[in-house]
């Protein structure tokens, strides 16, 4: 303890707390005083007596020194003295500094940034204990890769297997908050009662569900995020207890979730159980639970998976008709990400790593420079004696001033970017959106700097020392010496070519984003506003209620100025990837075989003028369609192709969606499933033809409204009309059909600018490096020049050599570039939607730009070099 | 200079605060002249080395200073020994005095051996 708080005293003196000097100066001061006074008595003259007084105190500067070194910690005062020359000498070259300094700020702040996301998206564990236990359960069907469970199965894998500790199943369920306020469309999760001990979080305050709850005929709980008690409740605790009325049921609050407890989704407000009755068994068909389990501690993922498969081999044998084909499939939560977000990350990752080579690159080049310039100081302070340690330790000192400058407003670039960059977190990662800035993040930053400090603080020093060694003075700053000259052209070659990489792999993926976008969706997006309605149930079952409902709203919304047409549609294309039925043609049953399932969708008349999808043959569904009327169908003609190839398919009849159907019209296809997926035909349904209390969930929510006004200005208009025919109807999802189809491509397109932004400090870089080496080159070479203009040589000659020499550099950094690039177009394959690796226009394109900018970077050195004047020239030194 | 003894290393500090318990609080220049009165003018001290060990003494928390007026009417800072000093004071002297007995024991002609 006494130790440290000496050390802690004297590092106070050290950083200068302590107004030592002054006070040292008083006492010595009053000492001297004091002898000289006693010294006078004993008789000694004014003089003698003083003289003799510091004569005996030992020398007053050699006592100063004594003490400051007790006071102070040498080592440190040596560093902190370093330091504050370090930071004069950058003072004196700020055009330098401030360079370096954005140099190793761009090449961080790219890198900490990217890393961040990807730590955050890829790596870092979810917010449950023990997540990689934590394992998604799907089945597996021919021609889906995964699909949910039906509740049978679920039910039939949870008793048999012996793999897990808990197997827990969810789904989707959104419902309407009525009574607080306006009614509101919240987003919710039906759950097992047993998902929250699966998950192993615990409420923030109140109780979750236990298997009591999930009962069938227990009393309606639900239990609230956290966001919507702030929101909805204003974080009132009294709300335990008390009930909430969703889709006009009672509910009971039982407990609030902790604020990052993020379950299955993001948008996830509240969960209530599913009370499953016997006769929720019966359809094996009927898939919309997500399972997810935790392992038993010590069972494998592959050993599970086995397991599974056993048991689902098993099911088949029991059940060969409902599970024909049917597997079972588990992945790690935590790898429960499209391959495209993944891909998307990485691809990021490479090129903020490109940039930081780049960047790197570049400021290995200016040290050099810098450091060749003091070479003449530096062989003059070594032939004087300063040791090698000591020139060492300043340019350390140098380093560190640039590398914490740059390291710490890359934090804060990194910091800023970071909410830009929220919307490439997938939706289905169960966190919040925004990464944190945290300690991972400022450890990762904090090596890249170091690395940067050491790197680029100890080779200068010891390259400097090497060659200032020898004769440094006798050789002028002109000789730069050829492996220094060869060291900056690899390093500006490395510049080109990461650049390169950047150029085209960027280019590739605008390509393949205006070809995701140019892709026709089969209807039309502009002037269209589209919300939801959703009606609750019991409330709305009988099919005659509802209808009533959708005629009044669309009667009063088509009447509208400027409003063209308005429907209504179960959900809208790209909004909804489910609803997939299969179809029975002939008697037969293809249950499930690939390709013989279509997407249904309940509409009502005038959907397709709304949407402007061309109705081919046949006519629309019409308001005389109704329950009891034969049950008609419009099918999209890839349903036609694919079942009457060569006949005529109007008046064809079907097994679709638990009735026989009769086709009626036949209308252009539709991307159900978005711009780049495949999508199964479509079938679609008149709204009246359901019976009461059937296929509820597919009761049309979506209003789509064409208009020649502004879609937006339309919304309050439409909003009276629909509280005019419920007062207690919610209305969400306001968007206009550009936002649905452009949400397609949003991570891309945000992929895309980041990657843009990359590459274009890439190559204004890549252009400086060559700029700044030829500019080198020329002064270097200026004497040479001028002995060869007063020989004769033209200054289109010398123009010529100055631009040969840069476009080498552009050619030997292009050649690996275009290879490499390749190599990463490989990688990209699964993200170019269609645009080859190996694209000619964008591997020319990139070729010529990066050839322009070594132009433009070459053109002033050479300009300036054909303006040396020879007697100028020769004359120096 | 030849025949005055150099102030060995580590024995200033005792010397500083033995010289503080008889004195009572005094500043450095007086601790400076009593270490070499006491001495009986055998010690050579540059009375500059006295500052450092005053520091070192104060950074352990051993001695406390602060401004005053000398006897002659100047400003000089003066130092007092705090507890902690008195213990340390006490300690390292036992602690010499031993070592001394022991060598003293050595240099003294051999009786029993």
């Amino acid at each position: 303890m006494l130790k440290l708080s000496v050390l802690w005293r004297r590092l106070r003196g050290a950083l200068g707390a302590a107004p030592a000097d002054d006070e040292l100066a008083a006492e010595l001061e009053s000492h001297l005083q004091m002898h000289t006074d006693d010294n006078l008595r004993s008789g000694m003259t004014p003089e003698q007596a003083r003289r003799h007084a510091i004569l005996k105190l030992g020398g007053l500067e050699q006592t100063k020194q004594a003490y400051r070194e007790r006071n102070t910690i040498p080592f440190i005062e040596a560093l902190l003295a370093d330091v504050r020359y370090a930071w004069r000498q950058l003072l004196r070259s700020p055009g330098f500094a401030m360079t370096a300094v954005l140099l190793i700020t761009i090449g961080i702040g790219a890198n900490a940034a990217i890393f961040t996301l990807v730590d955050f998206v890829l790596i870092r564990p979810l917010p449950f204990p023990e997540p990689e236990r934590l394992i998604k359960v799907m089945e597996k069907h021919p021609g889906y890769s995964m699909m949910e469970l039906s509740p049978a199965n679920y039910r039939d894998l949870k008793s048999a297997n012996t793999s897990f500790a808990a197997l827990a199943a969810y789904n989707s369920n959104p419902m309407n908050l009525v009574g607080q306020g306006e009614p509101l469309r919240l987003e919710g999760a039906s759950v097992t009662g047993n998902l929250f001990s699966t998950l192993d979080r615990s409420a923030l305050i109140g109780r979750y569900f236990s298997e009591n709850d999930d009962k069938a005929g227990a009393p309606g709980t639900v239990v609230l995020s956290y966001a919507l008690w702030q929101t909805e409740f204003e974080g009132d605790r009294n709300v335990l207890g008390k009930s909430i009325f969703l889709d006009n049921n009672p509910y009971t609050v039982i407990g609030i979730m902790p604020p990052d407890f993020h379950f299955p989704s993001r948008e996830t407000q509240f969960w209530t159980t599913f009370k499953f009755q016997e006769g929720d068994y019966q359809d094996r068909g009927n898939n919309d639970l997500s399972g997810i389990g935790r392992l038993k501690p010590g069972v494998s993922l592959t050993a599970a998976r086995s397991e599974l498969t056993l048991i689902a081999a098993r099911l088949q044998r029991q059940y060969p008709k409902e599970n024909k084909d049917v597997s079972v499939t588990v992945i790690g939560l935590r790898d429960d990400l499209s391959t495209q977000s993944k891909v998307l990350l990485k691809v990021l990752c490479g090129a903020a790593l490109c940039v930081l080579v780049i960047a790197c690159a570049n400021l290995a080049n200016l040290l050099l420079t810098r450091s060749l310039a003091r070479q003449k100081e530096l062989s003059i302070r070594l032939s004087l004696g300063a040791n090698r340690r000591h020139i060492l330790r300043q340019f350390l000192s140098e380093s560190l001033l640039l590398g914490v400058a740059g390291g710490a407003s890359a934090v804060g670039v990194a910091t800023v970017a970071l909410p830009l960059l929220s919307r490439l977190v997938p939706n289905s990662l169960p966190t919040q959106q925004v990464p944190p800035v945290d300690l991972r993040m400022l450890l990762f930053a904090l090596s890249l700097t170091l690395i940067i400090i050491i790197l680029f603080g100890v080779a200068p020093a010891l390259w400097a020392c090497r060659t200032a060694g020898f004769g440094g003075l006798r050789v002028g700053v002109r000789t730069g010496g050829a492996g220094h000259h060869r060291l900056r052209s690899v390093l500006v070659i490395a510049e080109v070519a990461a650049s390169v990489v950047l150029l085209i792999s960027s280019g590739l993926l605008i390509r393949a984003l205006w070809k995701v976008q140019s892709t026709d969706p089969g209807f039309r997006t502009n002037g269209i506003l589209t919300l939801h309605t959703a009606l609750p149930f019991p409330k709305y079952d009988k099919t005659s209620t509802r209808d009533q409902f959708y005629r009044k709203v669309l009667t009063d919304v088509r009447r509208l100025p400027g409003v063209t047409d308005a429907a209504y549609i179960t959900a809208l294309p790209m909004t909804w990837r489910g609803g997939i039925w299969p179809v029975i043609v002939g008697g037969r049953d293809q249950i499930r075989t690939e390709g013989n399932s279509a997407s249904a969708r309940f509409v009502t008349p005038g959907f397709y003028a709304t949407l402007g999808i061309a109705i081919r043959s046949g006519r629309d569904v019409s308001e005389l369609d109704t329950a009891d009327r034969p049950y008609v169908a419009v099918v999209s003609e890839s349903f036609a192709r694919r079942y009457w190839p060569d006949e005529q398919p109007i008046g064809r009849h079907f097994g679709f969606a638990m009735h026989d159907r009769e086709i009626i019209g036949v209308v252009g296809d539709v991307r159900v499933r978005g711009l780049e997926r495949t999508s199964e035909p479509q079938v679609y349904l008149s709204y009246q033809q359901v019976p009461d209390g059937w296929l509820t969930y597919y009761a049309p929510k979506d209003l789509v409204v064409h208009s020649s006004q502004a879609p937006q200005s339309l919304l309050p208009a439409i909003r009276q009309i629909i509280r005019t025919a419920d007062s207690t109807q919610t209305i969400s999802d306001v968007r206009t059909m550009e936002e649905i189809v452009g949400g397609e491509t949003e991570s891309r397109a945000i992929q895309m600018r980041v990657l843009i932004a990359f590459t274009a400090v890439a190559i204004l870089l890549a252009g400086l490096g060559i700029y700044g080496l030829l500019s080198f080159v020329v002064s270097m070479r200026e004497q040479e020049f001028g002995i060869r203009m007063a020989l004769g040589a033209c200054q289109s000659d010398i123009f010529k050599m100055v631009l040969r020499q840069g476009a080498v550099m552009a050619v030997a950094g292009l050649l690996p570039g275009l290879a490499l690039a390749y190599g990463a177009a490989r990688l990209l394959e699964s993200l170019l939607a269609g645009v080859r690796p190996a694209d000619l226009l964008t591997f020319s394109t990139a070729a010529a730009l990066c050839l322009i900018t070594t132009l433009l970077g070459s053109l002033v050195p050479a300009l300036r070099a054909v303006r040396t004047d020879p007697t100028a020239a020769m004359r120096v030194e | 200079m030849g025949d005055k003894a150099d102030v060995w290393q580590g024995t200033l500090a005792l010397m500083v605060l033995k010289t503080l318990q008889v004195m009572g609080p005094s500043h450095g220049y007086g601790i400076a002249r009593r270490i070499e009165q006491t001495s009986g003018n055998l010690l050579s001290l540059n009375y500059g080395t006295l500052y450092p060990a005053l520091l070192k003494l104060e950074q352990e928390g051993a001695i406390s200073s602060e401004w005053g007026v000398s006897e002659n009417n100047r400003k000089a800072k003066f130092y007092k020994l705090t507890r902690a000093g008195r213990k340390q004071l006490d300690r390292e002297a036992q602690e010499w005095e031993q070592a001394t007995a022991i060598l003293a024991r050595f240099l003294s002609p051999a009786e029993e051996a």
